[in-house]
């Protein structure tokens, strides 16, 4: 008997060893989910912050990779535990989540007028909104330009090019003036760098309502994606291939290495994110570059002023068990002093950024923020917001485009069979 | 008489040609050799030199000697979670390859030896399924371990990794006892031992090749397992070196000398172990040539 | 007394054998069959997203119409065959070179050759990636030097060189432990052998045809084995090279499977190919059986 007992403990104690420690909860603990490691530093900050105004509430704050984070986000909010606060970028996979019950309305911080709502731009919380509800809230945005090396410019004469054929153009004399010179650092190893091309290419030759009713899948079945205007853009991409306007090997390039290039004067332009210019800077291009909007495509029926803009933000789970507790930290996290703090931190886009001081900024994010407001229609990424099987023959068919394996017809097609398959119920 | 004294001159010339053959013949195999060690050392230099550079100078100056060693890469990894994550590695590994050696050990030792009711049930099963791949069986395997709530635990990480390495470990011990000397167990049979008796005193002391090469085999997957690490860990208490090296991989950029550094630390101790133990390895693989 | 006796005999029989066998039987149960079950269990529902309801056979149906599984099914192959000759081969040649042709620098040379193999596929895929980069990487650099073309996709972004440049860095990878395992064999042929053979006055060729090949069959079976299921296995040399592109020109089952569970979120289409999986798995696994069974008999 006594045997059988210490059998039983030490079978407790090997079990606890190997599980570690039960962790004994006399306070509220919310799980609090973000992208790493970039923001590391700047979450720790903050949930010490946190903790100190609201000593009631723990945050165990833990962080995933980037392709973790993108494979293994779903696979988490179906779990048992899910976390109870998490990063998600803005597009389908917030309404995927909305679908399959697994996240919170927060239509009601919103109405209530919580700390975050201070200067948030309505335009960019409406990509976390649907007719059900607000389901969830931005952090941070992002945007692409074209950007251009200053001084090889300046040297040669150059302007920055208004329309397209003046890009083209641009591409040939770029060529013609140093050979070794590539007119633009492309690397699409990572396809989503086709996807933002085609986002801007799209924008530019369809109209954005009939894009937005593309990507939800909405009305007849047989026609999404079927205006000619998307064929154009897909030309268009194609002839800045045959232009000789990228650099060599697009496909085997890696986006960073694109950046590299770019920044040591191996390229004279690059269409690259918000998130390039500390990139430029730690290779010693500093003040040296400068962003200029994709340009315009004479004749094209889209919107010609139009911008690539994305947001990224948080969302609170279902399951959660302290809901009022989560959205406080989210809203905490996201007033505008705390933003200032990610920018200064993290360095990247405020989405409320008009609360954020110019030199904590920095020049190539103020630009950036103007270029935004110049703009008259902002689209977010291709991928992020097209149903999710499309996305990825969207995606997929990109390098197939690159390599030219087939052609923009073919690529249509896929897309098309991809939407009409995804449109069954 | 011996056969030299009765060579003929044309044998003599013959055997000349040999000679020389044989000397051409040992210089196209060094040759050779040499060219394929080169062809494998070079990545492996490549790294090390990288790991030794500026991010400025990995991209763009693959090829030179980095102009200051900036042996800081190595220094700074140590402030950051890499440490711990290393130990993690040491729990992960240690905490699976101990007892899926002892585990299949045993297993593949009855399964050779022994008779009992279940034992070809069992033995067909685990060969059948010895090429079952983690990817295979990810998802519910990753629901089972969440409804256990062992997500995030070393539990979670070690039981799966145990799981997946028994049936190919069994595999190889079922070969090796397969072939082992009968004769030995008899004696001790007959002698009256236990079979625990037998097992511990004549079979284990015996099996230390086999049990080194199944070690250093599942070493290398379990400290290098990446999938299942990086669905099942979002916690840096147990992160194992595979998913912590994404620590230094932005969402937009990566801080490649120190990726490529830590690439290097991880690499030293595999290779101390596997030199330590070559010999063995090398012998245990020559027994299952039966 | 009896019942001690009766409980020691016990256990020096089943019991002794149910203890040895048990806790392999049960954690690979737990951890691998119950999950295997459980795959083909949902393969035969719908998407959770799409109402998760009972369909059949349909997952598999919509798989033979999935050109993209047809394309990942047929690089799974050609990753075999290839890795058979390139692996098993060379490393074989190499092993006979290291066991005959060479006396001095043997043991450095072997473990120069092994040392591929113990480097995570996270730090391969890295250092492939900067190698074969089309505008700075070292090949690039190599052909410049001796003034030959590079491709002007590149390698890995080159849907028709994408695969063999995978296999190459496999080859690389694992060759050293096919040679491992094949000169251990060699080892144990006898001296005696070869010396008459050289009496005989047999070329190396000749040698290692009528003599080395025989005497490491069993060695060459096992190598055969463990290339063609690591072969079959195989997802993080993929995925940390090219993650299944161009497009999805390099895809294999391992990454299509893992990119359809967890990217796209098809949980339950990725069943239905893992089950296909299982089921080639099964299908080595009886080989293996039937090769153990007639080696006992022989």
């Amino acid at each position: 008997m006594k045997t059988g007992i210490c059998r039983i403990s030490a079978a407790a104690i090997l079990g606890t060893a190997l599980l570690g420690p039960a962790v004994a909860q006399a306070q509220t603990q919310i799980t609090y989910m973000d992208l790493g490691p970039e923001r590391i530093a700047f979450n720790e900050e903050i949930v010490r912050q946190f903790e100190a105004a609201n000593p009631d509430i723990k945050v165990n704050y833990i962080w995933q990779a980037n392709e973790p984070y993108k494979t293994g986000i779903k696979v988490m909010l179906d779990s048992n535990s899910p976390p109870d606060v998490f990063f998600n970028w803005a597009g389908t996979t917030v309404f995927d989540f909305v679908d399959a019950g697994v996240v919170r309305d927060l239509s009601e911080s919103e109405t209530r007028g919580d700390g975050w709502t201070r200067d948030m731009p309505m335009s960019i919380t409406d990509q976390f909104r649907n007719p059900e509800g607000l389901w969830g809230i931005p952090t941070r945005i992002y945007t692409k330009a074209f950007w251009k090396n200053d001084s090889f410019f300046a040297d040669n004469g150059l302007e920055a090019p208004e329309t397209f054929d003046e890009l083209l153009g641009l591409c040939s004399k770029v060529r013609e003036i140093d050979p070794q010179m590539t007119p633009i650092a492309f690397g699409a190893s990572e396809s989503w760098t086709i996807n933002h091309y085609l986002t801007v290419l799209f924008q530019r030759h369809v109209d954005p309502a009939r894009i937005a009713a593309d990507h939800r899948l909405q009305g007849d079945a047989e026609a999404l994606y079927t205006d000619p205007g998307y064929l154009e853009a897909l030309k268009d991409f194609q002839e800045m291939v045959d232009a000789d306007c990228f650099n060599a090997g697009i496909n085997s390039v890696t986006p960073e290495v694109s950046r590299a290039m770019f920044a040591s004067d191996l390229a004279a332009m690059t269409f690259c994110g918000s998130w390039c210019p500390p990139q430029f800077d730690e290779q010693g291009f500093e003040g040296r570059y400068s962003p200029f909007h994709f340009p315009a495509i004479e004749g094209a029926g889209g919107v010609q002023d139009g911008i690539l803009v994305g947001a990224s933000g948080y969302q609170i789970s279902a399951a959660s068990k302290y809901p009022e507790e989560s959205m406080r930290f989210l809203s905490f996290m996201n007033e505008p002093e705390q933003q200032a703090l990610m920018v200064e931190m993290v360095g990247q886009l405020p989405a409320n950024g008009s609360m954020v001081p110019e030199d904590l900024l920095g020049a190539a994010n103020t630009r950036l923020l103007q270029m935004i407001a110049e703009s008259s229609v902002s689209s977010p990424p291709l991928n992020t917001v097209m149903e999710t099987t499309v996305s990825d023959v969207t995606l997929k068919s990109g390098q197939d485009l690159v390599n030219g394996t087939i052609t923009p017809e073919d690529f249509m097609q896929r897309v098309r069979d991809a939407a009409v398959k995804a449109a069954r119920p | 008489m011996s056969a030299a004294t009765q060579m003929t001159p044309q044998r003599e010339t013959g055997r000349k040609k040999r000679w020389f053959g044989r000397r051409l013949r040992g210089g196209m195999a060094y040759g050779a050799l040499i060219l394929v060690c080169i062809a494998i050392l070079i990545p492996i230099v490549w790294v090390v030199l990288a790991s030794l550079k500026t991010r400025r100078e990995v991209f763009l100056e693959p090829l030179g000697l980095p102009a200051v060693p900036q042996w800081q890469n190595y220094t700074q990894i140590l402030e950051t979670a890499f440490p711990a994550n290393i130990a993690n590695s040491v729990i992960i590994t240690v905490g699976s390859v101990v007892p899926m050696v002892i585990f299949s050990l045993m297993a593949g030792y009855v399964l050779a030896r022994r008779v009992f009711l279940g034992r070809r049930l069992v033995y067909v099963v685990i060969v059948l399924t010895f090429a079952i791949p983690f990817h295979s069986i990810l998802v519910p395997l990753y629901r089972m371990v969440d409804a256990l709530g062992l997500l995030n635990t070393f539990a979670g990480l070690i039981l799966p990794n145990i799981a997946i390495g028994i049936p190919f470990s069994v595999m190889i011990f079922y070969s090796f006892f397969r072939d082992f000397p009968a004769e030995l167990e008899e004696a001790a049979r007959l002698d009256g031992c236990s079979p625990w008796r037998i097992l511990f005193s004549v079979v284990l002391p015996l099996s230390a090749p086999v049990v080194l090469s199944v070690v250093i085999l599942q070493t290398v997957n379990v400290w290098n397992e990446f999938l299942w690490a990086s669905i099942s860990t979002t916690g840096d208490e147990v992160r194992p070196w595979t998913t912590g090296i994404m620590q230094f991989q932005g969402e937009y950029s990566s801080d490649w000398p120190r990726i490529l550094a830590v690439v290097n630390v991880v690499m030293v101790p595999l290779i101390l172990l596997y030199l330590v133990s070559q010999k063995y390895f090398v012998r245990a693989f020559a027994g299952m040539n039966k | 007394m009896a019942s001690t006796r009766t409980i020691n005999r016990a256990l020096r029989g089943p019991i002794f054998d149910y203890i040895m066998i048990g806790p392999a039987v049960v954690l690979f149960s737990v951890f691998i069959v119950w999950p295997a079950i459980q795959t083909l269990y949902t393969s035969l529902f719908a998407e959770p997203t799409k109402g998760g309801a009972f369909i059949g056979l349909g997952n598999y149906r919509e798989m033979m119409g999935d050109p993209v599984f047809w394309i990942a099914l047929r690089n799974n192959l050609i990753f075999i065959l290839a890795n058979l000759v390139l692996q098993v081969g060379l490393g074989t040649v190499l092993a006979a070179i290291l066991d005959r042709g060479i006396r001095r620098g043997s043991t450095l040379m072997r473990t120069i050759i092994f040392a591929p193999l113990v480097i995570a596929p996270v730090a391969i895929g890295v250092m492939w990636k900067m190698i074969l980069e089309p505008n700075f990487g070292l090949l690039r650099q190599l052909a410049d030097g001796i003034g030959l073309p590079f491709p002007t996709q590149g390698i890995l972004g080159d849907p028709y060189l994408a695969f063999p440049a995978i296999i190459g860095v496999g080859v690389w990878n694992y060759v050293g432990f096919m040679m491992t395992i094949m000169l251990a064999a060699m080892q144990g042929i006898s001296k005696d052998v070869y010396e008459a053979a050289r009496i005989d006055g047999a070329s190396a060729v000749q040698t290692f045809i009528s003599i080395t090949l025989p005497g490491v069959r069993y060695a060459l079976v096992l190598c055969g084995l463990i290339v063609i299921v690591g072969s079959f296995k195989t997802f993080e040399l993929v995925y940390v090279l090219t993650a299944g592109g161009p497009g999805n020109a390099t895809q294999v089952l391992g990454t299509y499977i893992v990119e359809s569970a967890f990217l796209v979120f098809q949980p339950n289409y990725a069943a239905g190919m893992s089950v296909i999986v299982l089921l080639v798995a099964i299908l080595f696994g009886s080989l293996q059986v039937y090769n153990r069974e007639s080696k006992v008999k022989t």
